[in-house]
């Protein structure tokens, strides 16, 4: 039975020539677990806040949403407001009260229940989503993922039938975000509760989707199941930005399509090794040399180390959870927390002998978790200003070095916009440049690929490689292991406070059995060395292509 | 978990009202002295694990310097010790002022425990009863504080790392620390939006809002208050009948054990040790459990 349907419906902002959404068609049923994506600024948004009155953009609509059969503006809002849950991006702003007890009431007290209905209806979720321990916390005491998730369970305890969600897992670590999805897995599972999710995280999602929307340009491109939507986009569009965010399992199967077909498309991990066993057999590939994987030439050269660390050791207040160290890591390799013993060094002195600022200029700096930390003027050009003026450039030189920047990093047509008004992956690109004013020789960055899409991530590869072959140095940190394998020239990993292993990525992720790639995963029985999709399809049709002629 | 952090907030705080009220009623020492005693050893037991020296140390000062301060100024009394600079040092000044501090000192150490056991939630509890969106508003200034600062600091240690405000000039410091602050302003309308937007989804506005607690009013609820009032009441009723009528200037009013006095003083000292008694029988029996276990 369909819960939501979304009839012709087109929207304007006002004082916009183009329309957001243009003849939108879409049926969401009962009990179902719908995806929606698409680059950003195509409408997604604005579509899903259509479908909860409370908080819809003002504009002009035409068309007509209905919900259980009725038109949504009939309905009464009470009702609206308990039906449709709506979860958005960033998990601290939509905490409204400093207790966690409170927070969840917080709806139901809005709808004027009596005491003892509140009581039993919080215990209930909390019990269900794991909350009772910390139930009694302050909410500024939790981390990321659980204050999302109290979000999630403070939406949940109005009993909707339909909840909306606008990619709740952006702001979060991969951990977290893994969980919540995880979370709501289960809510569609044993609740039989509808979720309409706008989220970029594919790997992760497409597999416990029944139905996936792909937009663009305020239409609906494709809506079809996650299999078919791969069919769709590789025979139609096989440029689109999207296919570098769909599973690893269905992109290896795209690529070895001509060898071997299969009946359904794998999505897992374990379809995808699946697919590749009923492919391949027994037969073992011969081992051969991976293919150019595009990283630096010549990073095991002997060049002076640019920064040693000797015994560091750092104490850190734990706040929160999540804690193996890579952020104060960071922090003390930068200098901002002093080492608590042990030293560290940078082009042969220690850290403690650059006084004052002369360490962040022409030297390093730092590219914090989230960039908008980085912005305090009212446009981006004047913060590149500001930034030049530190360096004591003169005027010519600073207008002529923004200028390179925007074209360097293609935002020339941001620079006069304000920091707080442009999404995500254009502020990091503009971040980058602030800190590339700096003339750093090394950059640290913090969780760079944090609420990126798949294109975007790829975008800022690129960059970060231009920046590499200037010889400066990266050092980041990142729960990313796709990103990690594909770009990194030497990736350690941290536990428990030390660095265990350390090496270029081919070893480091073929070595790892569970902390590896997802590519890694599926084909590593074939090829162990194979780290991305690319290196798995290549590679497995190199082979099967030697052992064809006999 | 101490027994008191389980009393509803409504009979905690008549209690308090209570003690207060009456530790600020009369100068009479004996009184004083059982509040003193009283919120002093509630406090070390309230506090147990995580008592400092230091902030005993001022508080004894603090005493101190009453004691002494009083007597420097008030001249009244009849039994006078000796002259300074030609001015008479009396032994009643001396005792008013030691009264005074003692005053002083047990309103502060009953403040203290009201500090551990009245926390916000109790607070917002007993708020959100006389008004709900008092209660909201309140609460919702506790929830932003605490992430204005942290934002604050993450800004302020990333303009660092890009090389303002690292230097040793006061004067760039402090544009640096300006800067920062503006953009917290801007960073919070932005993102207040989100906030209003995650209010309005729940059905914030839509109706008359009721207050949610996780607070039941129990037996022991009832027992407090009853104990609380009728000892009030009675100390009350003895002060009708001429006890704790104490005054220190010209000289210092006889003590007298009649009935009034005898019952009101027995009261007074059951009222203002109840606290440390009832923390005190549960952390051993609380002991006793244990170790049976």
């Amino acid at each position: 039975m369909e819960l939501l349907q979304i009839r012709h419906i087109s929207f304007t902002y006002p004082e916009q020539q183009t329309p957001a959404l243009q003849d939108i068609n879409l049926t969401v049923r009962r009990g179902e677990f719908a995806v929606m994506c698409g680059a950003s600024g195509c409408g997604k948004t604005t579509l899903l806040r259509l479908c909860k009155p409370a908080i819809a953009p003002h504009g002009t609509r035409t068309g007509d949403i209905l919900y259980n059969g009725l038109s949504l503006d009939d309905a009464d809002p009470q009702t609206k407001a308990c039906a449709i849950g709506y979860v958005g991006q960033n998990p601290e702003q939509q905490i409204v009260t400093d207790k966690v007890w409170h927070e969840l009431a917080f709806g139901l007290e809005n709808m004027g229940l009596p005491n003892d209905v509140i009581r039993r209806r919080v215990s209930e979720m909390a019990q269900f989503l794991g909350i009772q321990n910390w139930f009694h916390k302050n909410t500024d005491q939790l981390s990321g993922g659980q204050k999302q998730l109290l979000n999630l369970a403070s939406v949940m305890v109005m009993q909707p039938e339909l909840l909306i969600l606008d990619e709740p897992t952006s702001q979060l670590d991969p951990i977290g975000a893994a969980d919540f999805i995880g979370t709501l897995k289960k809510l569609n599972r044993d609740l039989g509760l509808t979720i309409l999710l706008v989220e970029h995280r594919l790997e992760e999602v497409i597999p416990a989707a029944d139905k996936v929307i792909l937009m663009e340009n305020g239409t609906v491109l494709c809506c079809d199941t996650p299999g078919g939507l791969g069919e769709y986009l590789y025979t139609n569009l096989p440029e689109h930005p999207l296919i570098d965010s769909l599973p690893s399992a269905m992109r290896i199967y795209h690529g070895l399509k001509d060898l071997s077909h299969a009946d359904t498309v794998p999505l897992t991990v374990r379809d995808g090794r699946q697919y590749l066993e009923n492919a391949l057999g027994r037969q073992q590939l011969p081992e051969n040399a991976p293919a150019d994987t595009g990283k630096t030439p010549g990073i095991s050269d002997k060049k002076a180390p640019v920064l040693e660390l000797k015994n560091v050791w750092y104490r850190f207040e734990l706040v929160g959870g999540n804690g193996s160290g890579k952020t104060t890591l960071l922090n003390v390799m930068c200098g901002i927390y002093p080492a608590y013993s042990g030293s560290v060094s940078y082009l042969g002195k220690p850290l403690r002998s650059y006084k004052g600022t002369l360490l962040y200029r022409n030297n390093m700096t730092m590219l914090p978790q989230d960039p908008q930390l980085m912005f305090v003027e009212d446009s981006i050009r004047e913060d590149y200003e500001a930034t030049c003026r530190v360096m004591g450039r003169s005027r010519e030189e600073t207008e002529q070095e923004i200028l390179h920047m925007g074209e360097l990093l293609s935002i020339a047509h941001l620079l006069d916009r304000h920091p707080y008004d442009v999404s995500g992956g254009e502020l990091q690109k503009a971040a980058l440049g602030k800190l590339l004013l700096l003339r750093p020789r090394v950059i640290f960055m913090d969780e760079p690929t944090k609420g990126l899409d798949g294109h975007s991530k790829k975008i800022l590869a690129g960059q970060l490689r231009q920046l590499t072959a200037q010889d400066i140095t990266i050092v980041m940190v990142t729960h990313d292991i796709e990103f990690a394998a594909q770009y990194g020239d030497l990736c350690g990993m941290l536990f428990d406070g030390q660095i265990i292993s350390q090496s270029p990525p081919e070893d480091f992720f073929s070595g790892n059995s569970f902390y590896t790639t997802a590519a890694n995963r599926i084909g590593r029985r074939y090829v162990p060395r194979a780290i991305t999709c690319r290196q798995v399809v290549e590679q497995v049709t190199a082979g099967m292509s030697l052992e064809e002629p006999i | 978990m101490k027994r008191f952090d389980t009393f509803h907030p409504a009979a905690l705080l008549l209690f308090y009202i209570c003690i207060l009220l009456l530790s600020m009623l009369s100068m009479d020492p004996v009184l004083l002295l059982a509040s003193v005693c009283g919120s002093i050893s509630f406090y070390c037991a309230a506090a147990y694990p995580r008592l400092s020296a230091r902030s005993g140390l001022f508080f004894c000062v603090l005493f101190l310097l009453v004691t002494v301060t009083n007597p420097l100024f008030s001249h009244n009394g009849v039994t006078v010790l000796f002259y300074l600079n030609h001015q008479p040092v009396t032994k009643e000044a001396i005792c008013c002022g030691a009264a005074l501090g003692a005053m002083l000192l047990s309103v502060l150490y009953w403040c203290r425990t009201l500090q551990i056991f009245m926390t916000s939630d109790k607070l917002l509890y007993l708020f959100g009863r006389i008004s709900p969106s008092l209660g909201l508003l309140l609460s919702m200034c506790l929830r932003f504080t605490p992430v204005f600062r942290r934002q604050y600091q993450n800004i302020h240690q990333v303009q660092k790392t890009l090389g303002y405000g690292g230097s040793d000039q006061p004067l760039d410091r402090i544009r640096c620390h300006v800067r920062s602050f503006g953009i917290l302003v801007t960073w919070s309308m932005e993102h207040a939006i989100e906030t209003a937007d995650s209010m309005n989804g729940r059905g914030y506005g839509l109706g008359q809002r009721t207050a949610f607690s996780l607070f039941c009013w129990r037996l022991r609820d009832t027992l407090l208050t009853v104990f609380c009032l009728a000892a009030t009441g009675g100390i009350l009723a003895c002060r009708a009948y001429g006890a704790l009528h104490y005054y220190y200037y010209p000289a210092m009013t006889p003590h007298i054990w009649d009935a009034p006095h005898v019952i009101c003083y027995s009261l007074v000292w059951l009222l203002m040790l109840s606290p440390v008694i009832l923390e005190g029988v549960e952390t051993l029996r609380w002991n006793y459990c244990r170790s049976a276990i």
